[in-house]
């Protein structure tokens, strides 16, 4: 009762106090209910329109949201980049404004600029939700991984989370840091040198650059997809190389305690980031986060909707 | 009754009164169907009282009448009218599919909470019988909706508000008048 919801935007998790964020679990929890109802819809959104802007492609992202969209009872409509104007050479400032002319209430928004969103949001009237900007921040991503672990684990403090992978070019990385700092997680980052900067010490998280250390005593990994292309530009000699050292498997998995959670964001490239067996494994909660994305992303959306003025 | 300034006006004996007297007429009601009887409290206030409705009819008869909780947030008329958005509770609701359902709420004010419950449960199913139980009903309603069971019909000046203390959750039970907070 005490936390009031007072934002139009979600623009990060940097933004949020640990009260917010936890309000948005709360809200999340009762919105995973109503998907597993016969009748899998609410009224909460009827009658506002949303946009679902997405300058750089996405499919997952873009699913879960337009699915929770239709369950608030929304009205939505799609853009996607090649079918958009800013091909033309429109700035995207003039997209977003046409949008605005149209009496939309919420733009959710994906781009490959760091800090689009923020951008945005103080020139525009319609709440803007971030569904990833750049290397800069995810926050829906961020949420649904600590609904996900919340509900396992039953709290985030004192857990130990590790984040493996190549957390330079992650808004994933970055946006559960702050989450996970936020509420009293310890958080390690593993991966390669080239691509885990030790930075991130200065805010408090451990970075370390072999899987026995980063592994060590902890309750949840979360593991980043490896993208082919940062191998072409001489970030790690070869994507085999990259699974034998930094791969999790059933021998480098020994290091977790026994009952830690393995995530994924997806998607996975098996045999690469992840082995197959631990991917399907009983520890393994890679869809119950796609299950819980769903629920997070209803819960943003009917809360940033009860600000929009 | 008639109230004209705001200040307490009902004790915890009062409120236990009006409920027993609520319980005994849902219970002569509905004395041959017991068996589907069930009782459903709107998140907040009137959860306690569903739960307490059914703890008397335990008392009274043996039988245990299963009660359930619901959250209309999500149906409300409102949302983005409201300077502060009401955080949601839990909504648990047992099968209701050919129940006699007691909706169950605290005060009966303007009636949109109730319209709001309507919308709620019939997703949920398609109950036999619904019937609204109201501990304190203020009259002026805003929407065409009645209760069947009421504790106490209360009169009070507009701009002002009953509102009902519960152990459960205030620490206390008590009704007081408030003035009401203006949101627009």
């Amino acid at each position: 009762m005490d936390v009031k919801w007072t934002r139009k935007d979600l623009l990060s998790i940097y933004d949020l106090s640990a009260e917010e964020i936890t309000l948005i679990l709360d809200t999340a929890a009762e919105f995973k209910k109503v998907s597993q109802r016969k009748i899998k819809k609410v009224p909460a959104l009827r009658g506002k329109t949303v946009v679902n802007l997405f300058v750089e492609p996405s499919t997952r992202t873009r699913t879960s949201f337009e699915l929770a969209e239709q369950r608030l009872s929304a009205d939505i409509i799609n853009i996607a980049a090649d079918s958009s104007s800013l091909r033309k050479g429109e700035t995207l400032l003039d997209t977003v404004k046409n949008i605005e002319a149209l009496q939309v209430d919420l733009i959710v928004m994906r781009h490959s600029a760091a800090g689009a969103p923020n951008f945005l949001a103080p020139r525009v009237r319609p709440g803007i939700v971030n569904a990833g900007d750049g290397a800069h921040s995810h926050p829906t991503q961020a949420l649904l991984d600590l609904f996900t672990i919340r509900e396992k684990k039953g709290t985030l403090k004192g857990l130990n989370v590790s984040i493996i992978g190549d957390i330079l070019h992650s808004r994933v990385a970055r946006s559960n840091m702050w989450g996970l700092l936020k509420l009293g997680a310890n958080v390690t980052f593993g991966g390669p040198s080239t691509l885990n900067p030790k930075a991130f010490e200065k805010v408090g998280v451990r970075v370390c650059h072999n899987m026995r250390d980063a592994l060590e005593g902890a309750d949840v990994v979360n593991l980043l997809r490896i993208q082919h292309e940062r191998q072409r530009s001489g970030f790690f000699p070869s994507v085999g190389e990259y699974s034998k050292v930094f791969g999790l498997n059933p021998e480098t998995a020994k290091y977790l305690k026994p009952d830690a959670l393995i995530m994924h964001p997806g998607p996975i490239n098996r045999g690469v980031e992840l082995d197959s067996s631990l991917a399907d494994g009983p520890q393994s909660v890679i869809l119950e986060q796609v299950t819980n994305g769903l629920a997070v992303r209803m819960a943003v959306l009917f809360l940033v909707a009860g600000c929009l003025k | 009754m008639q109230f004209d300034k705001p200040g307490r006006i009902f004790e915890a004996d009062a409120i236990e009164s009006y409920l027993t007297s609520i319980g005994d007429r849902i219970l002569a009601e509905f004395k041959d169907r017991s068996q589907e009887l069930l009782l459903l409290g709107i998140q907040r206030r009137g959860v306690p009282f569903a739960r307490r409705l059914s703890s008397y009819i335990h008392r009274q008869t043996g039988m245990e009448i299963p009660v359930g909780t619901l959250d209309i947030t999500m149906y409300r008329d409102d949302i983005g009218m409201r300077k502060v958005l009401p955080v949601i509770h839990e909504t648990c609701i047992p099968d209701i599919n050919g129940k006699v359902l007691i909706l169950c709420d605290d005060v009966l004010q303007a009636g949109r909470t109730i319209r709001a419950a309507l919308d709620a449960i019939t997703d949920f199913g398609r109950p036999a019988i619904i019937r609204l139980a109201v501990l304190f009903d203020r009259g002026n309603h805003e929407f065409p909706i009645a209760a069947d069971y009421v504790g106490e019909a209360v009169k009070i000046p507009d701009g002002f508000k009953i509102s009902v203390h519960w152990l459960e959750i205030d620490g206390a039970d008590f009704v007081k008048i408030l003035e009401k907070k203006i949101w627009r």
